[in-house]
């Protein structure tokens, strides 16, 4: 098994302590089927930082929610933790007692989903819902609530008296930002964004990034960023993990992943991306489509994918595994392909 | 330009919606949902109708199918004006020459009939070929559309395939009817990364192929210059710039076309530290009659544009634009001479 212990190329805090803030080891969830089970997270270990961005990425389907959600403990049923650890400061997340969870959720950790800005209440104002969110952490007198709930809004952007609103008066943006703004209210350490900008618009996604960064920076608290936009996590995050069919391929700092990118289907994701300059070539993409999980593909579960994939990628199952300084990945035959 | 006639050409477009009934005491209003539109397609090309969610390209795209009447200009197929045909008969007949791919693969098929009966079902309502070589036609189209083998995919339900498969059934359903124009409604924005180049690469064979006129309706400046030739960028339900793909993105004019190019996650060029000029809130169409609909947001906008509407002007080689800057000679960008 191996332990992902690797430091992050550019910490974003000063404190000198490398201790991971979250710790996922060899987690494995199933989902019954109706002859016996699928893997859609299979022995995934990731470590989190404190004050780093971590993103997620890999396609639908691949198991990028379901660890996230499991970190979270907020898995749905028929869904199962079937093996693996989640440690959150050395405490056992997957053990922790149902009375315990409520707490840790939002103090320690906090999500955002994709489709986040229509999970408020439509006949409760965004004052309401922040009060209610507030009194049923702490005891808190009405007001206060209201005077935090209106610094939460300006530290997002929002004129505080838009408290007063209904959800429908705010545009899609605007809602997405009082939901980030509800996660970060208990000061949690790691904030959990599941696809939180793909409902919109490329200019509100860039201006609610950039926010989040300013966010991050001033008040350090870590971020994974779940996403199949390979080139925003480029662009956003320290380092990327890949899945694929429920399996980490490749884990690297953003930089090196995007400028000399390991794996196969990480060299294909980036290709899948048609570039807005320079040249105007036809692109080839990747392949075939994503395995059935139900029947996963022996050996690596790309191969039949691959453009390197040889006789030993259909037996032998690559183990995730460092290649140079600060670089994991699962693959045979790793490395750059002449374009 | 090309020299080859328009298989379909739209002039001056519009369409406007009611809103609020007028009862209850509510004032009643309208939305100009698409406003002085007007564009060609030509055959064995791509033109690709960019703009962000809200912006009309739907509403375009309902109205050349004539699933809206438009309340301004007209559509042309050819020699004939489509803007005001009746009767079921002459839609069908409309219908068999342009055609629709829809956005959800998972939503436009038929959960219980097979895959066959998608493709088959247009060949003979439209009477495309003979009764006896409908199934043959059948492999044709899913041979074409890169389904194989044929006989093993008609026989699939839609639940047995992939978003990207169900997405190449659609097309090869455009198809059967051998429609002059093709309309793809972001036809890849549901699909997996992976499959889409698949998708988009499909449609440039086809148009090839076939001499299709294709409209491809998208949010995504990227894929729009994967395939299309030309660009039509539409801002409030305004074409605000077109031209040949390359200029448009390349060298944009209109400062809306900056802003959306400037938001795109660009890992070449470095992190999120550049500067976006500060944002506004949009205007609501309606209410900007005698305005420029981007002055709201616009960090260049002087007196001019908060009180005339600009119009579409030539700002290069088969390159037009709808902005004050450019309308006026003796001034500069941002800045009053």
């Amino acid at each position: 098994m191996i332990v992902v212990d690797r430091e992050p190329e550019v910490p974003r805090t000063s404190s000198g302590a490398r201790e991971p803030l979250v710790e996922i080891e060899s987690l494995v969830v199933e989902y019954p089927v109706a002859d016996g089970s699928v893997r859609a997270v299979d022995a995934v270990s990731l470590a989190i930082y404190p004050g780093e961005i971590v993103g997620l990425a890999g396609e639908s389907g691949c198991g990028k929610s379901t660890v996230a959600h499991s970190l979270l403990r907020i898995l749905k049923p028929p869904g199962n933790i079937a093996g693996g650890r989640v440690l959150f400061r050395d405490e056992d997340v997957l053990a922790l007692p149902v009375s315990q969870l409520h707490k840790f959720r939002w103090r320690n950790v906090s999500i955002v989903f994709q489709s986040a800005m229509n999970s408020l209440n439509p006949v409760m104002r965004i004052g309401d819902q922040f009060i209610d969110m507030f009194k049923a952490h702490e005891r808190i007198r009405k007001s206060e609530a209201f005077g935090r709930a209106g610094e939460l809004m300006e530290l997002v952007g929002i004129d505080p008296a838009r408290l007063r609103a209904y959800p429908h008066e705010l545009s899609g943006g605007m809602r997405q930002r009082v939901v980030i703004a509800m996660a970060l209210a208990l000061n949690p350490e790691l904030l959990v964004m599941d696809e939180p900008t793909t409902a919109l618009d490329v200019v509100v996604q860039r201006e609610i990034l950039r926010e989040i960064e300013a966010l991050q920076r001033e008040l350090g608290f870590a971020v994974l960023f779940i996403t199949h936009d390979l080139s925003l996590l480029v662009e956003f995050s320290n380092r990327i993990a890949i899945m694929y069919a429920g399996k980490i391929v490749e884990l690297a700092p953003a930089r090196g992943l995007f400028e000399r990118p390991l794996h196969p289907y990480t060299v294909g994701l980036m290709q899948s991306f048609p570039p807005l300059a320079g040249e105007r070539r036809r692109l080839l993409g990747i392949p075939g489509s994503p395995p059935d999980l139900r029947e996963p593909p022996s050996g690596c579960r790309f191969h039949p994918r691959c453009p390197r994939a040889e006789k030993k990628c259909s037996s032998d199952e690559p183990r995730l595994a460092a290649h140079g300084t600060g670089e994991l990945v699962a693959c045979h035959f790793p490395g750059e392909v002449s374009a | 330009m090309s020299l080859e006639a328009p298989v379909l050409e739209v002039r001056g477009l519009g369409r406007t919606f009611d809103v609020g009934t007028g009862g209850l005491g509510l004032r009643r209003r309208s939305l100009t949902a698409v406003d002085d539109v007007s564009f060609a397609l030509e055959p064995g090309k791509v033109t690709a109708l960019v703009g962000q969610s809200g912006s009309g390209k739907s509403t375009i795209a309902r109205l050349l199918l004539r699933l809206y009447a438009p309340t301004a200009g007209s559509i042309h197929l050819g020699d004939e004006d489509v803007s005001r045909i009746r009767g079921r008969r002459n839609v069908r007949r409309y219908r068999s020459q342009v055609q629709m791919i829809f956005q959800d693969p998972f939503g436009s098929l038929n959960p219980v009939k097979r895959v066959g009966h998608h493709i088959e079902r247009p060949l003979r309502r439209h009477k495309v070929v003979p009764s006896r070589q409908v199934e043959q036609r059948v492999h044709e189209l899913l041979h074409a559309v890169g389904l194989t083998p044929p006989e093993v995919v008609a026989a699939k339900y839609p639940h047995e395939l992939s978003g990207g498969q169900k997405q190449r059934v659609s097309i090869a359903r455009a198809l059967a009817v051998e429609p002059k124009v093709v309309i793809a409604d972001e036809p890849v924005s549901m699909l997996d990364v992976s499959i889409r180049l698949g998708v988009l690469n499909l449609i440039l064979e086809l148009k090839e192929q076939r001499n299709l006129g294709f409209l491809y309706i998208t949010h995504d400046l990227a894929s729009a210059r994967y395939v299309a030739d030309e660009i039509l960028v539409l801002y409030a339900g305004q074409i605000v710039e077109r031209g040949p793909t390359d200029n448009v993105l390349l060298e944009p004019l209109h400062p809306y076309t900056q802003l959306l190019l400037s938001a795109v996650p660009n890992p070449g060029t470095g992190l999120l530290t550049d500067e976006l000029p500060e944002r506004k809130e949009t205007v609501f169409a309606s209410s900007a009659v005698d305005a420029c609909r981007f002055v709201d947001r616009c960090p260049f906008a002087f007196e001019t544009c908060g009180s005339v509407a600009p119009q579409l002007i030539g700002g290069g080689p088969g390159h037009d634009v709808r902005c004050h800057l450019f309308s006026q000679p003796t001034t500069s960008r941002g800045t009053e001479s």
